[in-house]
């Protein structure tokens, strides 16, 4: 079997200022080439600190980080120099929820592009410009070769976020982090980058971790789902199983409360109570305050990750499965 | 009460939570809601009447389940179809609509959703439809000549008789 293309072993990260906050415990993910997974969870839960903890985006100075993660043989955590600037960008790259922040306002989008191919690549300033250019056209911009030299408030929202994604993928990385890229945008624009996404993952092969609150938009594009919650996965699985039979009462929670055609004339099922503060995490299982099925056991004592073929679960009193239920 | 965007910007279990709350508020206080949302769900789930916007300008009108069950504007035909699919066996294959709404600075003369409709045709660009009630429920209006057999849309008879 060939080694997974990412793995995160027991990743844990802290952030040290006036109060210590536990952003990720005892993380552990594992993504095979050309997989993708979605990884779901609510503001606070550490979706987004995973994947700049990926690309080392942390300040040093505040962060704890522990455990393990491996990129594609790399070892991440010992990365420096240049060898850290190369797998930015080049191993691993990264789409952000607001491209009209992620860009630079006082470049244009073309210059912008040429410039991070020629960071990673010993090429030309014109052969530089083309392939930024064929990036445009692949991510479906009409007109890419006037929106080359168009600067960033010039495009509209769903623009610039194609040229994000542009920008994202011109020097080819093995690894897509995508963190909410849809949220900002329009229904109408929404599924047309999501339908982009997808295509373009299947066209270079490349993994993908998408990170959303939005579960019809995981559904779209992933293979797999991790479900986070309080800095922990709670439940992961292939996507089918994870939408259609939840073990883990917070996924069921979150499937739940999303807001249906069915629902129409009655009170919504929502999860009682707030996320738990992060400085301040329960001694037992972090959802279990907020948990219908919770014992005096969830209280106390922290669930362990079980795995079950595709699938695993950290709870203490799962729901019943699809082949429990029947 | 209007409410902007109300509940956009929580996570799902706290937007169940708001939700919630104002479906009682508006019963204990016989409040009206104007409610201002681009989530599809959450309008279907919360209002008695819809009203679709684009571009300035309102395009259908109409009780909730018309507008979800029989909607007769080709926008709002297409932002329906734009809600992501919840079945990973059948995703969403093709984008309803291709493009961003076009600059309200300068917005093109005649239907204003011309430029991205899969149903436009020269008249639309002649003549701005006008919001008419539609046959058998006035209370359901849409601008579109597609519901006006006299507006000389050639796809406007079929589209009555369907």
């Amino acid at each position: 079997m060939t080694p997974p293309l990412v793995s995160l072993q027991d990743l844990s990260v802290q952030f040290c200022g006036n109060r210590k906050a536990s952003a990720l415990n005892a993380v552990n993910i594992e993504l095979g080439a050309g997989e993708v997974l979605g990884l779901l969870g609510e503001s606070g839960s550490g979706k987004s600190v995973t994947l700049r903890t990926l690309l080392r985006l942390h300040p040093e100075r505040t962060t704890q980080i522990q455990g393990k993660i491996e990129v594609d043989g790399q070892d991440v955590l010992a990365l420096k120099g240049r060898a850290l600037d190369l797998y930015r960008g080049g191993t691993v790259s990264m789409v952000f929820q607001e491209p009209g922040l992620a860009f630079d306002p006082v470049y244009t989008i073309g210059q912008q592009i040429t410039e991070a191919i020629r960071a990673h690549e010993a090429i030309g300033e014109g052969a530089a410009r083309a392939q930024a250019l064929h990036m445009l056209e692949r991510v479906q911009i009409p007109q890419a070769r006037r929106r080359f030299d168009a600067y960033p408030h010039e495009l509209s929202g769903g623009m610039r976020q194609r040229a994000m994604i542009a920008l994202a993928l011109a020097c080819k990385p093995k690894l897509l982090l995508a963190d909410e890229p849809t949220t900002a945008l329009d229904a109408t624009v929404q599924i047309q980058i999501l339908l982009l996404l997808r295509e373009l993952q299947r066209e270079t092969g490349m993994s993908v971790i998408f990170v959303t609150h939005d579960i019809g938009a995981a559904v779209e594009v992933a293979d797999r789902i991790a479900v986070m919650y309080a800095g922990r996965i709670v439940e992961q699985g292939p996507v089918g199983e994870i939408v259609r039979a939840p073990r883990h009462p917070y996924t069921a929670g979150l499937l739940a409360a999303t807001v249906g055609t069915e629902h129409r004339g009655q009170p919504l099922k929502a999860v009682p109570g707030a996320p738990p503060d992060l400085a301040a995490l329960p001694p037992g299982c972090s959802f279990a305050p907020r948990c219908s099925q919770a014992s005096e056991r969830c209280r106390h004592e922290l669930p362990p990750h079980d795995t079950r073929g595709s699938r695993t679960l950290a709870c203490w009193h799962p729901m019943p499965g699809l082949a429990e239920a029947a | 009460m209007i409410l902007d965007e109300a509940v956009a910007a929580l996570d799902k279990s706290v937007q169940a939570q708001v939700l919630n709350l104002l479906q009682e508020l508006k019963a204990e206080r016989q409040l009206t809601y104007l409610f201002i949302s681009h989530d599809l769900h959450v309008v279907h789930y919360i209002s008695d009447y819809v009203m679709v916007m684009y571009l300035g300008q309102v395009v259908e009108t109409g009780p909730v389940e018309r507008i979800y069950g029989q909607a007769a504007h080709p926008y709002t035909r297409a932002l329906l179809s734009a809600v992501p699919s919840m079945d990973p066996d059948n995703r969403t294959q093709a984008s309803p609509l291709a493009g961003d709404p076009p600059n309200p600075i300068n917005p093109p003369g005649g239907c204003r959703f011309r430029d991205r409709c899969p149903h436009a045709h020269p008249v639309c660009e002649a003549r701005t439809p006008a919001l008419i009630g539609l046959a058998g429920e006035p209370t359901h209006q849409a601008a579109c000549h597609l519901n006006d057999p006299a507006s000389g849309h050639p796809g406007a008879l079929l589209e009555t008789q369907a």
